[in-house]
């Protein structure tokens, strides 16, 4: 028997957009920049918001949660519902200009996953090369890196219209322009001013351009689904109260889930997926 | 060098002749004005510390977004010269001669400089893209500028190149193998699902075969539009780029006079002892071998002889995404954050380089090898620079670090697909 474990919710997603260097800090001729006065980006994946970042207007409600959880014999789990999903330890996507991996087809770096409550902790961490687990990014070889990489960048209007509601991108982007102008003419603050001015003249961009990518990424999704290999998961509280039973920590975890709907104005991106975790058999016996 | 305006087409063979001698020299002159725009680029500051407001910072984005656009269709424009020579059966051409050239290097009037950014390059910029006669709303931008065009812009090398092969079309023109055109797929491959891209540009490239008249003309028309523009003129062609660039550059000059948006880089990095302080020389050297590199990589790219699909797909996954912007632009703009001399303001910066014997390696196994050698010592001289921090600042040794791990990564795929060939 398994644990099922469904979570979706906005991501920070703060990253330099091709053809900028991976390390790009502001933005230049990509089409995602950081704006007058917001701090360098930064590539990492924030399942949860970071504390030095403050979201631009417009933003949705960010962070992943815990939707459902469900065990593989019907019964539901309801402790582990709104529990918090991260991603820890500063996770990029490791793309580096296509040296790494082409677009759509980059590993998520390192893969660190928590999923808390107040009922139960899980952690495990998934080096990308199981058998070598200290082996840079950059020396791992091609065919390692595609076990736990996206698999490929897939046009899904519906995916994306399905999971946040947004089913026609340039009516967002036009939306939000007009948001940002009107934004505009009440901000006193001059910084803040030249942070919106920025914004709108990449918006502005993007409406006369209905084929731009500033328009485009939205209906874009990256897939990923590997199993879970690796040093065992730490578990902490109490399982039988939350799960009823015992997880294993070892065997047969996988996960699955896309990101996608990039929203390069708010830096922030859509995750949906789930994640699946095996109850020992002892505990598969009393349960089932 | 050849004038546009002399010689009158002549014989069928001189005609031909004069047509190769001028695409080579479009390609002298693409080449050349993408390395000046990259070093207006690497100038740039880009960041409060370094004395500029946000507001200025904000603009500065714009034109850096501007500028970069403007090169990367150059190095369109150089790729479509290159098709074009390819068409006729000539070798592209991937060489220039080093900066700096005088005014009549190429009869255009301006020398061809490395300059920071700022309203003499600019001034430079516009005359180059210029069309040959401003109509429209181009004049009136070019009012706005306050500059007079007293230059013969590069419009007229192509205008004469057009000419040429309306002149020369015949069956024994065009002789190149159609198999060896390049299209924007086979450079910029991006793998989307469900979204077809072959007829589209992707980061503002657009690189089409040339296989006959039409499509040779249609080729010089673009690389024309991009640069000059429409007759009534264009806000997205590079000449209206560079005019509002120069109209804001100006605009903010007389609200603040003390507004530098560059560092101050050395007037001529290509001098002897322009940098002397060793750390910031070899990061400067780390460049020109990365160019060197990737020069070697593209020539063996568009004048392939005996490489496969595969073969040509692992030169093309060195050369353009991971050396240009993962190796040679994080170079560039580290240059110009070092000290050039021990003592004073002034900056390093990259020459644009390259060793002298670059050129096409003929024998498919030896070039490989060579071209292997050249990214395997790169990775070990940018790993020694990486560990280097008694020389260079945590957020120097940081970026050095990321080229040297891309390059490690560029050698060893580079040699996987060569034992997977050889």
């Amino acid at each position: 028997m398994k644990l099922v474990v469904g979570f979706e919710g906005w991501i920070v997603l703060r990253l330099a957009t091709d053809p900028d260097p991976s390390d790009e800090l502001r933005g230049v001729s990509g089409y995602s920049f950081a704006f007058a006065g917001e701090p360098d980006l930064d590539r990492v994946l924030y399942l949860q918001p970071p504390a030095y970042w403050t979201p631009r207007s417009g933003s949705p409600p960010l962070g992943v949660t815990v939707h459902s959880a469900v065990r593989t014999d019907g019964e539901a789990c309801p402790a582990l519902v709104g529990a918090v999903v991260d991603l820890l330890d500063s996770p990029v996507l490791e793309n580096r200009q296509w040296t790494i991996a082409l677009p759509g087809y980059e590993p998520i770096v390192p893969f660190h996953l928590q999923v808390s409550c107040p009922a139960l902790t899980i952690r495990r961490d998934i080096p990308l090369d199981p058998k070598n687990s200290d082996l840079p990014v950059w020396e791992v070889a091609p065919a390692v890196i595609a076990v736990q990489a996206a698999d490929g960048m897939q046009y899904e209007p519906q995916t994306i219209g399905n999971a946040t509601g947004i089913w026609d991108s340039l009516q967002a982007v036009t939306d939000r322009l007009a948001m940002l102008q009107s934004e505009r003419a009440k901000e006193t603050d001059p910084i803040k001013q030249t942070a919106l001015d920025g914004r709108i003249a990449e918006l502005e961009i993007a409406v006369a351009t209905p084929t731009d990518r500033r328009v485009m990424a939205r209906y874009f999704v990256e897939r990923f689904a590997f199993p879970m290999l690796g040093p065992a998961a730490t578990i902490a509280g109490d399982e039988q109260t939350a799960v009823g039973g015992q997880l294993d920590p070892t065997n047969g975890w996988s996960i699955a889930f896309w990101l996608g709907a990039w929203d390069p104005d708010l830096l922030c991106s859509y995750m949906q997926g789930a994640l699946e975790i095996p109850f020992v058999q002892s505990t598969h016996s009393e349960v089932s | 060098m050849s004038s546009p305006q002399s010689p009158a087409i002549g014989p069928a063979a001189g005609g031909r002749q004069r047509l190769a001698d001028m695409l080579a020299e479009a390609a002298e002159l693409e080449h050349g004005l993408l390395c000046q725009y990259l070093y207006a680029w690497f100038s740039m500051k880009r960041a409060p510390e370094e004395g500029v407001s946000w507001q200025q910072l904000e603009l500065m984005r714009q034109w850096g977004a501007s500028l970069l656009l403007v090169a990367r269709q150059e190095m369109e424009h150089l790729g479509l010269v290159c098709n074009l020579l390819t068409s006729i059966g000539e070798a592209p051409t991937l060489r220039r001669p080093d900066f700096p050239l005088s005014p009549r290097y190429y009869d255009l009037g301006i020398p061809c400089l490395l300059e920071p950014f700022g309203l003499p390059a600019l001034e430079r910029f516009i005359g180059f893209e210029a069309p040959q006669t401003p109509g429209g709303a181009d004049l009136t931008r070019l009012g706005r500028t306050g500059l007079t065009l007293a230059t013969t812009s590069i419009a007229a090398l192509y205008d004469e190149i057009r000419s040429l092969f309306q002149t020369l079309d015949r069956p024994d023109l065009f002789v190149g193998p159609p198999g060896a055109q390049f299209t924007t797929p086979t450079i910029i491959p991006v793998p989307i699902r469900g979204v077809q891209t072959p007829n589209h540009p992707i980061y503002d490239v657009f690189l089409t075969a040339v296989t006959n008249l039409t499509s040779a003309l249609a080729v010089i028309d673009q690389i024309v539009l991009e640069g000059e523009g429409t007759p009534g003129g264009s806000q997205t062609s590079h000449f209206a780029r560079f005019c509002t660039m120069y109209e804001q550059l100006r605009q903010q000059l007389d609200a603040d006079p003390g507004f530098q948006p560059a560092r101050p880089v050395v007037a001529d990095p290509c001098a002897t002892e322009a940098v002397s302080v060793a750390p910031s020389l070899a990061v400067c050297e780390l460049f020109d071998g990365a160019y060197t590199a990737t020069l070697l990589l593209l020539y063996r790219f568009f004048a392939h002889t005996d490489e496969s699909q595969a073969e040509l797909l692992a030169l093309q996954q060195a050369a353009f995404f991971p050396m240009m912007t993962g190796v040679l632009r994080p170079l560039g703009e580290l240059c110009t954050l070092l000290p050039a001399q021990p003592v004073g303001p002034q900056t390093a910066a990259p020459a644009f380089t390259y060793q002298r014997s670059v050129g096409l390696l003929p024998h498919k196994l030896a070039a490989w090898r060579v071209m292997l050698d050249g990214l395997q010592s790169l990775a070990v001289t940018s790993g020694q620079l990486a560990a280097d921090t008694q020389s260079y600042p945590p957020a120097v040794c940081a970026r050095l670090a990321l080229v040297h791990e891309n390059l490690v990564r560029i050698a060893s795929d580079f040699e996987a697909n060569m034992a997977v060939t050889a």
